[in-house]
């Protein structure tokens, strides 16, 4: 529980006074089942909790164009320059692995984002034991494909079958994002066991380095996307690693809709699917073993 | 005998007036140094290695000196969302008092690129100010040169006087 006040005590803590004073008008329970803050200029300050939608304050508080400007100092320590990448992307990560997708006028030729108009604090919870219940620890590990939509928990299964893992494999984790470990000076702020983590760069440039460089025997990645991804994790097979990577997408269907997953699927990359789902507002895991074509 | 060392004495005291008098030169002198090696530090901090200000002030900090305290300062109050030109006033204060308006507005504009731009155009902005802040201090050392040699002979010429006064 402690863990738990302490992933929202972060995220919260980077809102200005008046809507963190807001924010903690949610119950403990509330807290501790928070997923996402959101902060829109002149529209009501709300959070999701368990799946819902709830606003904030006794009174709707409505955020103002410099609230989210003071916001977005605090998430990046007052250093938009570190954070020029992540921001050209829509999204930054804080020191404390919360995401926080950012929404208003791409300007420079899409090089700057200026006029905030919102943002949307994730807030990152590790749960530990979440791959405890996972039908997979009694069989070797096999290269696995972790899918789901946005917001479903796939980068805490990830952590959490990286930090099981890496106690009798050799793990290392590409985390472009900085939300699988969140390392900061060095250390990883979640628990992440004995994997070796590389932040920052691409997950091309990441994956195939670590290959090379700390001879895992599983890579993990999270969100693989575009073709580049793709090819990146093509590239790591080939060399004989296991892999873990999450990806977006509702079933095994939308694996073949697009071309970059499709190439994987064809090259029989991943030997097993891990769906996230959600039953009475818990998560839960459909294990599918894929097939091994002839 | 007595009256050769009280001599002696009453020289090497106006010898050391003249020295005090130019103490604040020098003082100016190691905090423009200072200043130009943390800008230089900062310069390549920021285009190398991106380094957000917290951890680039709390690193220039560590490094102890004059401006050790205020970088602290700005180190802290940068970690919770401050920009860096408010983060970074008081040592601007500091600056502004001992080493003059020139210097403290030299600062202040690398103060104000820091953070807000892209790490090159931040890091261009710490080095103009290090190139000003480099010239004042060239000035300075010369100016100490000047005074050093101005007032070590007056006093001493003094000194001499007194001595010859007393003999």
């Amino acid at each position: 529980m402690e863990r738990l006040d302490k992933s929202f005590h972060t995220a919260a803590g980077l809102l200005p006074e008046r809507l963190w004073r807001a924010a903690y008008t949610l119950t403990d329970e509330q807290k501790s089942a928070c997923e996402e803050l959101r902060v829109r200029v002149d529209r009501p300050l709300a959070a999701t909790v368990a799946g819902e939608t709830i606003l904030l304050g006794k009174t709707p508080v409505l955020p103002q164009r410099a609230e989210l400007d003071e916001l977005l100092a605090r998430a990046t320590e007052a250093s938009v320059h570190t954070y020029l990448e992540q921001l050209r992307q829509g999204y930054l990560t804080t020191r404390h692995g919360h995401r926080l997708g950012v929404c208003g006028e791409i300007s420079g030729g899409g090089k700057a984002l200026r006029g905030l108009s919102s943002v949307n604090i994730r807030v990152a919870r590790p749960v530990e034991g979440a791959a405890d219940g996972l039908n997979i620890w009694d069989t070797p590990f096999v290269s696995t494909l972790i899918l789901a939509p946005p917001g479903a928990g796939k980068t805490t299964l990830l952590r959490e079958i990286c930090r099981r893992l890496s106690a009798g494999m050799r793990v290392a984790v590409a985390d472009e994002r900085y939300e699988i470990a969140a390392c900061a000076d060095g250390s990883p702020r979640f628990a992440v066991g004995n994997c070796d983590v590389l932040s920052g760069g691409s997950k091309r440039e990441t994956a195939l380095r670590l290959v090379r460089a700390m001879s895992p025997q599983v890579v993990a990645v999270d969100e693989i996307t575009d073709e580049e991804d793709c090819r990146a994790l093509l590239s790591c097979a080939g060399c004989g690693v296991l892999l873990l990577a999450t990806a977006h997408g509702g079933d095994l269907r939308d694996l073949t809709r697009r071309p970059g997953y499709r190439a994987l699927m064809e090259a029989d990359v991943f030997r097993r699917v891990i769906r996230i789902g959600r039953r009475g507002g818990r998560r839960d895991y459909t294990v599918t073993p894929l097939p091994v074509r002839p | 005998m007595i009256r050769a060392l009280g001599a002696l004495l009453v020289v090497a005291a106006a010898g050391g007036i003249g020295h005090a008098v130019t103490e604040n030169v020098r003082m100016r002198v190691a905090l423009l140094r200072e200043t130009e090696g943390f800008l230089h530090f900062a310069a390549g901090e920021l285009r190398l290695r991106d380094t957000p200000l917290p951890a680039l002030f709390a690193a220039c900090a560590h490094r102890g000196g004059m401006l050790s305290a205020g970088l602290e300062h700005a180190a802290r109050e940068t970690a919770r969302g401050k920009t860096a030109e408010d983060a970074l006033a008081p040592l601007m204060g500091k600056l502004s008092s001992l080493c003059g308006g020139e210097t403290a507005y030299a600062f202040s504009q690398a103060a104000r690129a820091m953070g807000r731009y892209d790490s090159e155009t931040a890091a261009s902005a710490c080095l103009r100010s290090c190139e000003a802040v480099g010239e004042e201090r060239k000035r300075q050392e010369t100016r100490l040169r000047e005074k050093g040699r101005l007032y070590g002979a007056v006093s001493l010429c003094l000194g001499a006087m007194a001595a010859l006064a007393v003999w």
